[in-house]
């Protein structure tokens, strides 16, 4: 295998980037492109690991802020992908007509409470 | 005859509707209407006549969605107002070395080096007193600067407060003639949502309808801000916390949120805009700054440094022979207010190079001088805070700050996004039913999971190449 691991990880991240932008849009289509755009920085990453991997110490040499900078890339993409999916979990429950689980925050909602006793002023 | 006349008025009814939501299509708040028709029993010999009748007005608005949209609009105000007063604060940090605390901790320290060579030289002696000078303005300088952010921040949170009490106050005229009305007007409904919506950016809470029709909005954590036609309106102060016993009573105060109570409620607000300015106003400005129970980086740093730098001159003379005088204090500072050291931090006005004392306790002709010296890259505790040296914790506050911005910018992008799906997911299913979307809507499911496992995939990876190029 040949190959610079520096590129491979630059591209993976290139992909991940792009699979982020798509979700500015909201439909099927944009996600599912989303989708394959990091099915391709997976198999960039994939051949990044095989060639650090033959033990080519020189070839990981300054690598570490962009394996970090892909790090906070991925961890910023999955905070996308939970959050939307947390809210769509709960649109779920509501179109097969329970009550959700929890609400949009995360936190555990049951029936609507009633508002605790307060004095007020106004 | 009765019947046609009947169904014909309900199918008017249901043209008025339609016609309502075309020309709301575009208002903020607006969600489209519908009127429920049902089929009145017919039986002819029973005098039932049948035909349409109206069963009441009903808007496509989801309760979920409106509130994944409140919710994520309220992070995306906290992150928004932490990135932009974030990037103010971290300016003010000099990274490049080439300006600011930074250049001058720096040049402070070439002045020793060089004085230590001649002690007795007037212009090396001077160049010191320069240095020192130089570096108190510069302390002086970064301390105003983000002082004034601070007060910058006070005056946002003051005028989100008065924006959060004019919604309510909307939300509470909108009670008051929801009370006095059978049925939602749309186009004050549209005007409740669209408040609402408002409401979402600036701080975090959560609607509850009442059974009369009224709106409840309490704050996260259980305050009300509307009951029914009562408002609590809300107040900003700027205070010590007295709350624990503060350490530091003179430092500058923070922020405090007040109810109508007298309550403070500080602690309730952890979103929205308001949320995002209390955090960095009260934690991240507070952390150098100082406030009741915090010194402050910046005044750890200027009075560490100071104390340091007197305790060696004084404890020397200014020359070896006999009887010579005991050296003299460089810096100077408002001891008895640790919190604000740093904007007080003076070249001692009494100080002239000869008073300066490079002969050490033992003697030793250049012995403090190079004490000194030795303070730009210390070998034990002396000249350290938290085990770094000056010029390592000073960077180390660059960075923090940077970090900080880092992490809030980073979280406004995503946010952005969420609030964008979230919006979205809103808008597609107003209008049309539940049902109807069912498909879609497990469709979205699928491709969200999908996503989700090429990403866990992904962290996998990465986690590798660090364990590669970091040897465990």
């Amino acid at each position: 295998m040949c190959g610079d691991p520096a590129q491979s990880i630059e591209r993976a991240r290139d992909g991940i980037r792009r699979a982020l932008k798509q979700w500015n849009a909201a439909n099927l289509e944009s996600i599912e492109a989303s989708c394959l755009l990091l099915q391709e920085s997976a198999a960039a990453l994939k051949t990044a690991v095989d060639l650090l991997s033959q033990g080519k110490a020189g070839a990981a040499n300054g690598l570490q802020p962009a394996i970090l900078g892909l790090r906070r890339d991925i961890s910023a993409m999955s905070r996308l992908v939970d959050a939307c999916a947390a809210i769509h979990r709960g649109l779920t429950l509501r179109v097969v007509g329970a009550l959700p689980p929890y609400d949009a925050s995360g936190q555990t909602a049951g029936e609507p409470q009633a508002a605790p006793e307060h004095v007020l002023v106004g | 005859m009765a019947a046609a006349g009947n169904a014909l008025d309900v199918l008017q009814q249901a043209l008025s509707v339609i016609q309502n939501n075309v020309d709301n299509a575009s208002t903020p708040g607006y969600a489209a209407q519908q009127l429920n028709l049902e089929a009145m029993p017919m039986d002819i010999t029973g005098g039932l006549v049948g035909g349409l009748s109206s069963a009441g007005l009903d808007n496509s608005r989801d309760p979920y969605a409106e509130e994944a949209v409140e919710s994520q609009t309220q992070m995306l105000g906290y992150y928004t107002a932490q990135a932009q007063n974030t990037s103010a604060i971290q300016s003010y940090f000099d990274v490049t070395g080439t300006s600011g605390v930074s250049s001058a901790l720096s040049a402070l320290f070439q002045s020793f080096s060089a004085w230590s060579a001649t002690p007795s030289d007037s212009a090396a002696q001077q160049n010191v007193l320069t240095a020192a000078n130089n570096l108190a303005q510069a302390f002086n300088g970064l301390d105003n600067s983000l002082t004034q952010t601070a007060s910058q921040i006070d005056s946002q949170v003051s005028s989100t407060v008065q924006q959060i009490n004019t919604i309510a106050g909307q939300i509470q005229q909108y009670n008051v003639q929801r009370l006095q009305s059978t049925q939602p007007d749309p186009g004050e409904e549209a005007q409740l949502y669209s408040a609402l919506d408002n409401l979402s950016q600036l701080t975090n809470f959560s609607t509850v309808t009442q059974s009369d029709g009224t709106v409840t909005v309490l704050l996260a954590g259980g305050t009300p801000l509307v009951i029914g036609t009562q408002q609590n309106t809300l107040s900003a102060n700027v205070s010590v916390d007295t709350q624990p016993a503060p350490i530091y009573s003179q430092s500058l105060p923070t922020d405090h949120i007040i109810d109508s109570n007298g309550n403070d409620i500080t602690s309730q607000i952890d979103s929205g805009q308001l949320g995002g300015l209390l955090d960095t106003r009260n934690r991240v400005l507070a952390g150098i700054l100082g406030d009741s129970q915090q010194q402050g980086t910046i005044n750890q740093l200027a009075q560490g440094l100071a104390d340091t730098v007197n305790q060696i001159l004084e404890s020397g003379t200014v020359s070896t022979a006999p009887g010579a005088a005991n050296g003299t204090a460089l810096f100077t500072y408002d001891s008895s207010n640790p919190a604000n050291a740093a904007a007080t931090l003076a070249l001692n006005p009494s100080i002239t190079g000869s008073e300066l004392a490079p002969v050490d306790a033992s003697g030793n002709s250049n012995g403090n001088a190079n004490a000194l010296a030795a303070l730009e890259d210390p070998t034990g505790t002396q000249g350290t805070i938290n085990g770094m040296s000056y010029i390592e914790y000073f960077g180390q506050m660059a960075s923090d700050a940077g970090q900080e911005n880092a992490t809030a910018t980073a979280n406004q992008q995503t946010q952005q996004q969420v609030v964008a799906q979230a919006t979205s997911l809103r808008d597609q299913i107003s209008g049309v039913s539940l049902d109807k979307e069912a498909t879609a809507v497990l469709q979205f499911q699928q491709a969200y999971q999908a996503t989700a496992q090429v990403l866990t995939v992904l962290d996998n990876l990465g986690q590798d190449l660090m364990n590669l190029i970091v040897p465990e």
